[in-house]
């Protein structure tokens, strides 16, 4: 590996920590990456949540894998620069300009989500498909890619054309048996997938209700879904990200990209808008071979968009958000043996801050409580004689008195 | 080599999940006892205060559901295994029910 090579690696890796750090400082701990954290059963299959749990307890959990998923989604910039590997190096560069300080890279790297692990394994796959490498050849081991991937998020199903178009592209002389391995390869997966999910009844009747309860607010979301689709190409990347996909004919991409569309409208959020980026980017490197101003000039309105858009961002966010660390700081030695109850609805950070178990408040299970933490008013904790109140705002933090 | 490591990984998969699945099977076949096993969860989620996310199905049968109960938290979580009768309304540990 040449220095400017390795010069570049270790200033993205510090654009990566930069990242990471204003994660941690500016927005902290959402509820979303607490339970990941700590490995908590949720809709997500098992693989990365049972890594990211392995180093639960330790004090620098957190930002360490922070750390982690920034250098992943900054260091795939690497697969971006080959996509465009035939193209002058202005236009090279001005890709991964656009990929670097897009919005959704700017505001997700450095977060704990799911998303940002099946954003960087779907340009992944993007990049075997579009590399015009021979990749024929390793197709068992895209199969393991696509399990791995699998088993990290569902979301990752949205990229299952561009895996089938990877695992089929490269050897059109391919005989009826190795199609029907490459399909097998393709398919067997997935099966998995649906049984894993049948192994978990709680959070698949969750994952229904959920959509089912959406689908009544169709209108609305497919209006959020197109602010989510700006935001996914920092706008600019969003036209010309669609006109290349459009103009490139490869079709698995776009029916990836009109999946994510569609998982975008009856369930995404704002983070979601990170799934589209390794379409839109491939789609920007097919219209660079054509026109290649079109590629650069993408790169400075990105570059000088993206403060503006992030600034919105944050300007938009409530003031920081309690710090359930800090709340809990305040009650002190208790008795270890107890579980903290918490009355009102609270996120999974609530648990990931608590050093002892967490329940639900209600009057009945004081005598197992060691505190308790009330988001809204416990009018029945004033009549509670034996508990005194070490906090009113802004919450009401109880415990028992010595 | 390859290509034995990824059936190697999907007998391991299958190995872990089939027998879950037998062992849920009652859930997603029967009705009656998908009424009764909601109906017990929520009632002992109710009592316990349990959250849903630190409750994980294990296996259904006509006349019960076996749980794992772990509340996550910072550090070691202690597990428990718990038999929720349908037509009674405590929990039982699954040791003391042998």
């Amino acid at each position: 590996m040449n220095a400017r090579r390795t010069a570049a690696m270790l200033g993205l890796e510090l654009y990566a920590l930069m990242l990471a750090c204003a994660q941690h400082v500016l927005i902290g701990l959402r509820s979303e990456e607490a339970m990941h954290l700590l490995g908590i059963f949720s809709a997500h299959p098992p693989l990365a949540r049972f890594l990211l749990s392995l180093f639960d307890g330790w004090a620098y959990q957190e930002i360490f894998w922070r750390i982690v998923f920034a250098t992943l989604l900054v260091q795939a910039v690497w697969l971006v620069l080959d996509l465009s590997r035939d193209l002058a190096r202005s236009v090279r560069i001005s890709v991964a300009v656009t990929w670097l300080f897009s919005v959704p890279v700017v505001l997700q790297a450095g977060t704990v989500t799911m998303t940002s692990l099946t954003a960087v394994q779907g340009l992944l796959f993007v990049w075997l498909l579009l590399s015009g490498r021979d990749v024929a050849r390793y197709a068992w081991g895209i199969g393991l890619l696509w399990m791995a991937s699998l088993f990290t998020a569902y979301q990752a199903l949205l990229f299952a054309p561009v895996v089938w178009g990877a695992l089929r592209s490269q050897d059109p002389a391919a005989t009826p048996a190795q199609r029907r391995m490459r399909l097998g390869i393709w398919l067997v997966p997935m099966l998995l997938l649906g049984l894993f999910a049948l192994t978990h009844p709680l959070a698949l009747m969750d994952m229904v209700s959920q959509v089912t309860g959406r689908m009544d607010l169709l209108a609305d979301r497919s209006r959020d879904a197109g602010r989510i689709l700006l935001l996914g190409g920092s706008g600019i990347l969003s036209v010309t990200g669609i006109i290349g996909l459009l103009l490139a004919r490869r079709w698995v991409l776009l029916q990836s990209f009109l999946l994510i569309f569609a998982y975008i409208v009856v369930l995404g959020t704002d983070g979601d808008a990170l799934l589209l980026l390794p379409l839109l980017i491939a789609g920007l490197s097919t219209l660079a071979h054509s026109w290649r101003w079109v590629a650069i000039a993408t790169a400075v309105l990105v570059f000088v968009g993206s403060p503006v858009w992030c600034r919105s961002f944050f300007s938009s966010l409530p003031a920081r958000r309690m710090d359930p660390a800090s709340v809990l700081g305040v009650i002190g030695a208790t008795d270890r043996s107890g579980v903290l109850l918490i009355a009102g609805p609270f996120g999974y950070e609530w648990q990931y801050a608590s050093e002892l178990p967490v329940r639900r408040y209600a009057a009945r299970r004081l005598s197992e409580a060691a505190a308790v933490v009330c988001l809204q008013p416990c009018e029945e904790m004033e009549r509670q004689e034996r508990w005194e109140r070490i906090t009113k705002d802004p919450v009401e933090v109880w415990r028992p008195l010595r | 080599m390859q290509q034995w490591l990824f059936w190697i990984v999907v007998l391991v998969v299958l190995a872990v999940l089939l027998p879950r699945l037998w062992a849920l099977r009652l859930l997603y076949a029967d009705a009656d006892v998908r009424g009764k096993a909601r109906a017990a969860l929520e009632r002992t989620m109710e009592d316990s205060g349990w959250l849903p996310s630190d409750v994980l199905v294990r296996s259904v049968t006509h006349d019960r559901m076996r749980v794992d109960v772990r509340p996550h938290h910072r550090g070691t979580d202690a597990s428990s295994c718990l038999l929720l009768p349908f037509e009674q309304t405590k929990p039982i540990f699954c040791d003391s029910s042998r």
